[in-house]
């Protein structure tokens, strides 16, 4: 008896490894959805539902975006973590989701590299460092020895863990000591910097762009790797005498660990061909992420790195994870 | 001043073409529709639409967008009116006196004075909007967090003012509130707060659920109970248009409730809401008979519902003359105006000058569509209170759990709604009001996170909140408030002393 119900799995088995293949060509036979871990309106689901539309017209099948929000986007990420590996359950993840949560979170419901199939990374959106226009600053240099000069006396607001981020690491980079005031929203937080309650915040380019061009808030350095073409006059955070300084924002998708290799493939190629588009390009532009397709191989290691960096910046800033 | 004039010439120029006309017009037509509709608020709404808006010309989406906000406004207080739903935080008041109306068969009026009142109060804060925009802006910038704590503390006291009832039990609904809004992920440290493990609850209890729970599903639970003899209001309607007696009543309210919302609004965080409840709070005050609030006054609906659309339009002036939006929906306009490669900021109005007058001109011009579309509606809506029980009690429940469901598609949600409609029955049983609860509730987690922010921006010296004048002054006149409320009491437990 044993034995048949053995026999019997191993044909079931037998049977399913020879349709798998063929199965997967046959990819996608229904709608896929697309998650969101946050609320509709968003960058995120902006940038997510530009994708869903070029590729539900490349696919030809319908790409459903899902909106979970909620919990910093531990709710949707987790219905992504544990959805059937199908390749009909993919998500827009995020530095939050799939990098600093593991450090912010003891008890996070799902694991960024082990719950799931890296496709591709699909964008970065760098901060900027903004100041009032009479802070007694005008480079990073002259900031940091102002900060020296004064310790924790100067304040810088963030409305994400993202934005807190950064600024923590910029403080055990150079050893200054900025005081973190909490916000819900970037928002006011950017109108407490410009109503002078706060001294200094990281904001993101494409929200601060604005208000540097008006001449409200002034600009000190950018933490991507290079300066960006669309603002060559504002120098990199590492370049202004921080090296080794970088962060960012970034958004890659996912698909559930045991998706079938075929699956992953066929998402990649499609996603990285629409990413290349101008018009999407474009969108993305707008809304501040540079596109930046990637192999699923690189996204793996890249999003490896980004859980180690954070759980190294959490630490060094002495934050206790919930 | 002829400026003004040019300006609002090329703003109407740009608002009268007939594509933003129809834009307008669908805009404001669906806001009224998702406002009557229990729970679907304007943020899902035109969350939806953004992806449709980037094959609009921009100031066509915006002038949609904007109409979808302000048209669910009056929406919102449609079903406030009719059926005791608040389908937005600021019809919360609207239901005190306007589902009193109705009951007592003057739904119409009810509808009546706050499509005009709106309409009033959306000319004035237009009008507002295009003289003053620049230097009212400047208002935002003076409050900061101390500011804000005080202002919460001033709402608060207003609330326990609002009640009805006993003192005890609104200041009791209140402290319940506080204690309801401290659910969820605590802002400063991210430590979660009375979650009980469930991740659901780590953004904090969602208002739409407490407010269709208490107000709405307790109401038809208790309707229920009252068996086959529960009080028709529906065979007598009444007269279809507020009366003169009633519009003299109401034009002091309405004037009040523009000049409150159109300031309250202008501030970051809940201006409109508070706008309303303010303006609830000085009708009450003012009134030679306080006692018939909360039993059918038309003051009650006059004065909160220019509030709050006056303060709806104002929330406009951080947006487009600063670029920093003052509440959710605002937030996601700015997201509209980068997608449509509009960076909002200070600059849009010399940049983009028939964008910027085109939207306050469409503005006037959606109000008026809502006043020319509503009144004749109001028939059709008092119609739907001839719809027999049995057939509109499941339809509004039915409405509110896709309503409550679609915020974050979790059916968590929908239970905890059941669950408050339930809490509901026994306040109602019990005399207590929802209202103070209500506002406690969305007052306090904003009045915390000021306080800790200025506690933390003072290095922990709280005389922050007495130094700063404007604070100072929020202060004092919360404690004459408190006074004046303490006032009569003490008075009346003096007589009762002497009668023994």
């Amino acid at each position: 008896m044993k034995s048949l119900l053995r026999g019997c799995v191993l044909l079931c088995a037998a049977v399913m490894a020879g349709v798998f293949p063929a199965w997967a060509q046959n990819y996608p036979a229904k709608p896929i959805r697309l998650i969101v871990a946050a609320g509709a309106g968003g960058t995120s689901d902006v940038i997510a539902r530009a994708i869903a539309q070029k590729l539900a017209e490349s696919l030809g099948q319908q790409v459903v975006v899902d909106n979970r929000p909620g919990a910093n986007g531990v709710i949707g990420t987790e219905v992504a973590a544990k959805a059937a590996p199908d390749g009909y359950s993919i998500i827009l993840g995020s530095v939050s989701t799939h990098g600093s949560n593991p450090s912010l979170y003891s008890r996070l419901p799902y694991d960024p590299v082990r719950d799931f199939a890296p496709i591709t990374l699909v964008g970065q959106a760098p901060y900027v460092i903004l100041v009032q226009p009479s802070f007694p600053a005008n480079s990073v240099k002259e900031f940091i020895g102002q900060a020296k000069a004064k310790p924790g006396q100067i304040n810088y607001g963030a409305g994400t863990n993202a934005a807190r981020i950064g600024t923590e690491m910029f403080n055990s980079m150079t050893g200054i000591s900025l005081t973190h005031i909490p916000y819900k929203s970037t928002a006011q937080a950017l109108t407490d910097l410009m109503a002078g309650q706060l001294q200094v915040i990281f904001e993101p380019l494409v929200t601060a762009l604005p208000h540097i061009k008006a001449g409200k808030l002034k600009v000190l350095g950018i933490t991507s790797t290079r300066r960006l073409p669309m603002v060559p006059d504002i120098p990199t955070v590492a370049e202004a005498g921080v090296p080794g300084y970088e962060y960012s924002g970034w958004l890659a998708m996912y698909a559930p660990a045991g998706v079938p290799r075929e699956v992953v493939q066929k998402l990649n190629a499609e996603i990285v061909k629409i990413l290349n588009l101008p018009d999407i390009a474009d969108r993305l532009r707008s809304v501040g992420f540079e596109p930046q397709p990637t192999s699923s191989e690189q996204l793996a290691a890249f999003t490896k790195a980004e859980v180690a960096k954070y759980a190294r910046v959490v630490k060094e800033a002495g934050i206790q994870p919930e | 001043m002829m400026e003004i004039f040019s300006n609002l010439g090329l703003g109407f120029g740009v608002a009268l073409s007939p594509m933003n006309v129809l834009y307008c017009f669908i805009g404001v037509a669906l806001g009224t529709l998702i406002g009557v509709l229990p729970g679907i608020g304007p943020i899902a709404t035109i969350a939806m639409l953004l992806p449709i808006t980037f094959n609009l010309p921009p100031i066509a989406a915006l002038i949609m967008l904007a109409g979808i906000y302000y048209g669910a406004q009056y929406g919102g207080s449609t079903s406030a009116i009719l059926v005791n739903l608040p389908g937005e935080s600021s019809s919360v008041v609207t239901c005190l006196d306007g589902y009193q109306m109705a009951r007592q068969g003057r739904a119409g009026p009810a509808l009546g004075i706050a499509a005009l009142g709106s309409f009033f109060a959306g000319t004035v804060s237009t009008l507002l909007i295009a003289l003053f925009a620049p230097p009212l802006a400047e208002i935002a910038f003076k409050f900061g967090p101390a500011e804000y704590f005080s202002l919460m503390v001033l709402g608060l006291v207003a609330a326990v003012v609002l009640a009805q009832g006993s003192l005890l039990k609104s200041i009791c609904m209140v402290i319940l509130g506080l204690l309801w809004g401290l659910v969820g992920t605590d802002v400063s440290s991210g430590t979660q707060r009375f979650t009980f493990g469930y991740s659901e609850l780590s953004d904090g209890i969602g208002f739409v659920g407490i407010a269709m729970g208490l107000f709405g599903f307790s109401e038809i639970i208790s309707n229920l109970e009252m068996g086959q003899n529960r009080e028709v209001f529906t065979s007598k309607v009444g007269r279809l248009l507020p009366s003169l007696d009633d519009f003299k009543a109401s034009w002091k309210p309405v004037l009040r409730g523009t000049g409150l919302g159109s300031f309250l609004g202008i501030l970051p965080g809940g201006g409109a809401l508070l706008s309303s409840f303010t303006s609830y709070m000085v009708e009450k005050k003012l009134a030679k008979d306080p006692s018939r609030f909360g039993k059918g006054a038309i003051e009650g609906v006059a004065g909160p519902e220019s509030a709050n659309n006056a303060g709806a339009q104002t929330s406009f002036i951080p947006l487009l003359t600063l670029g920093i939006p003052s509440n959710p929906v605002m937030a996601l306009m700015i997201g509209a105006m980068t997608i449509q490669g509009i960076a909002p900021g200070p600059q849009v109005m010399t940049e983009r000058p028939q964008l910027f007058w085109g939207m306050i001109a469409s503005m006037w011009v959606g109000n008026l569509l809502l006043v020319v579309m509503n009144l004749p509606m109001i028939g059709l809506w008092i119609k739907l209170l001839t719809v027999p029980y049995r057939m509109l009690f499941p339809s509004i429940l039915l409405f509110c759990c896709i309503g409550v469901y679609s915020l974050s598609s979790l059916p968590f949600d929908v239970y905890m709604t059941a669950a408050f409609g339930v809490i509901g029955y026994i306040f109602i049983k019990l005399g207590c009001e929802p209202a103070p609860l209500i506002l406690g509730f969305i007052l306090g987690p904003v009045m915390e996170e000021n306080l800790r922010r200025a506690m933390l921006l003072s290095r922990g010296d709280p005389s922050t909140f007495f130094t700063r004048p404007i604070s100072l002054g929020l202060l004092i006149a919360s404690a004459i408030m408190l006074l004046l409320m303490a006032a009569p009491v003490l008075r009346k437990k003096r007589q009762e002393a002497f009668q023994e």
